[in-house]
């Protein structure tokens, strides 16, 4: 599901910029609604995804350590990439580029992830 | 006598419903509380703050607002996930969240009472910057708990995600929350917005602690919790132990998140991008960067952003993007 939300996302970066470029309000109305749509089908289950990676002993401290060490890695620095990309290039779509590229980032990661799906979380989780 | 609301009895099937019921009302409303404290700060501060606590002509206040936006982020949320990851290891799940829902809008109320440069120079603006430290020292721990609280508390293991997911559902609830309250106060108070309108919300946060703090006690620890404290299994210093055994997991954690990350942390592009490449008049579609977060049921995200995108429409003067790392 979270990789399914990656590639919506990682695609979708060139259909948002490609309606900013309109520059048709409706249209870039549209796209930024959308955006949230293909964003949301990652932060939904990215909960459970993170929480469940790490023993129960151990949870509440690895998940908010992983969770909020992306804001320092990718989270904080996003925003002024974009800005500086857009400022080097002038086009959006380079930051598309980069969405993308983060998005194939996440996709690798969360397969790499082993998937506790189904499984019983109360149970001691190996390395 | 101790061990009432950390250990307790198994629980029959009806019980353990009525405690999931709760467990995921205490997520989901806890953390809107926590979002919205967080993202009401954000809110205002193209609004007001630019014009009452950080005035252009003072350069000090140039870099203590830089500080304030960057070190939220970067050093307050991270801080705050090793702090309270410690104790919800530790101590326990319920115990975390309260201290986090107490820290946020405690440090939200006070807002409220900061005095403006006009009264007592950059100290106004010192203060506010100390807050804005807390309030993400709060949030940062906040996340972890409010996740773990559901999901321990799911009754089989297939619709774990589902339960989780809830507690995600805060971020967009707290933004629309916020912008409403915003949108509702500038209405009442008009042009005395910028005088006493704006510090209302923040006060409005007192009560919502009362809320959530009435719900957060009345929850039980989590079964999962509950076990590893009857078994003696809690870990002397969790953070430390999670980083030497799990290490791959933190990182590939993290680096899963970054799609999403990119993806809506140009939400702060999103209104200065608009702004640039289209047409100014309609830039402040997005007003409030990052101002909403979203869920799996994506008609309450669509909803809380329309309503997030409207009323920071109707608030765009004076806005600014002025909140970077607000995730």
């Amino acid at each position: 599901m979270y990789i399914i939300g990656s590639v919506a996302t990682g695609i979708f970066g060139f259909i948002y910029f490609a309606l900013l470029n309109t520059t048709v309000p409706a249209w870039i109305f549209l796209g930024i609604v959308l955006s949230f749509v293909t964003n949301d089908l990652m932060y939904g289950p990215q909960a459970a995804l993170i929480a469940e990676c790490f023993t129960p002993r151990l949870r509440y401290s690895g998940a908010s350590v992983g969770y909020q060490l992306s804001s320092v890695i990718s989270g904080g620095p996003a925003p002024l990439i974009a800005t500086a990309l857009l400022a080097a290039f002038g086009s959006g779509y380079v930051i598309a580029v980069y969405i993308l590229f983060c998005a194939i980032v996440s996709i690798i990661a969360t397969a790499l992830l082993p998937d506790y799906t189904n499984r019983d979380i109360s149970e001691e989780v190996g390395r | 006598m101790t061990m009432i609301g950390i250990t307790s009895p198994p629980l029959s099937e009806t019980d353990h419903s009525e405690q999931l019921r709760r467990a995921v009302i205490a997520s989901t409303v806890g953390t809107t509380i926590e979002w919205y404290d967080f993202l009401l700060y954000g809110t205002v501060t193209g609004l007001v703050f630019g014009k009452l606590f950080f005035p252009e002509s003072d350069p000090l206040v140039g870099v203590l607002q830089a500080f304030a936006v960057y070190s939220v982020g970067f050093i307050a949320r991270p801080i705050g996930a090793a702090i309270f990851g410690h104790y919800g290891d530790r101590i326990g799940r319920k115990g975390a969240l309260i201290a986090t829902l107490l820290l946020t809008g405690l440090a939200t109320f006070a807002v409220g009472f900061v005095p403006t440069y006009q009264h007592a120079g950059v100290w106004g603006a010192v203060i506010l910057t100390v807050i804005r430290f807390i309030q993400g020292v709060g949030v940062g721990g906040e996340w972890g708990g409010s996740a773990l609280l559901s999901m321990e508390w799911a009754r089989s293991n297939a619709h774990r995600g589902f339960i989780t997911s809830w507690s995600q559902i805060g971020g967009p609830a707290g933004a629309m929350l916020a912008n409403i309250a915003v949108l509702v106060f500038s209405w009442i108070s008009g042009d005395h917005f910028l005088i006493w309108g704006w510090r209302i919300p923040f006060m409005l946060s007192i009560i919502m602690v009362g809320v959530g703090l009435y719900i957060r006690l009345g929850i039980l620890e989590t079964p999962v919790f509950q076990r590893l404290l009857v078994e003696n299994r809690t870990e002397r210093v969790p953070v430390v132990e999670v980083i030497k055994r799990q290490p791959r997991s933190i990182i590939l954690t993290a680096l899963a998140r970054m799609g999403e990350q990119a993806s809506s942390s140009s939400t702060v592009p999103r209104s200065s991008i608009s702004r640039a490449i289209s047409c100014s008049r309609h830039s402040a579609w997005r007003g409030s960067p990052r101002s909403s977060r979203s869920h799996s049921p994506g008609i309450c995200r669509i909803a809380s952003d329309v309503g997030a995108c409207i009323s920071s429409a109707r608030l765009r003067p004076g806005y600014s993007a002025s909140s970077t790392s607000l995730y």
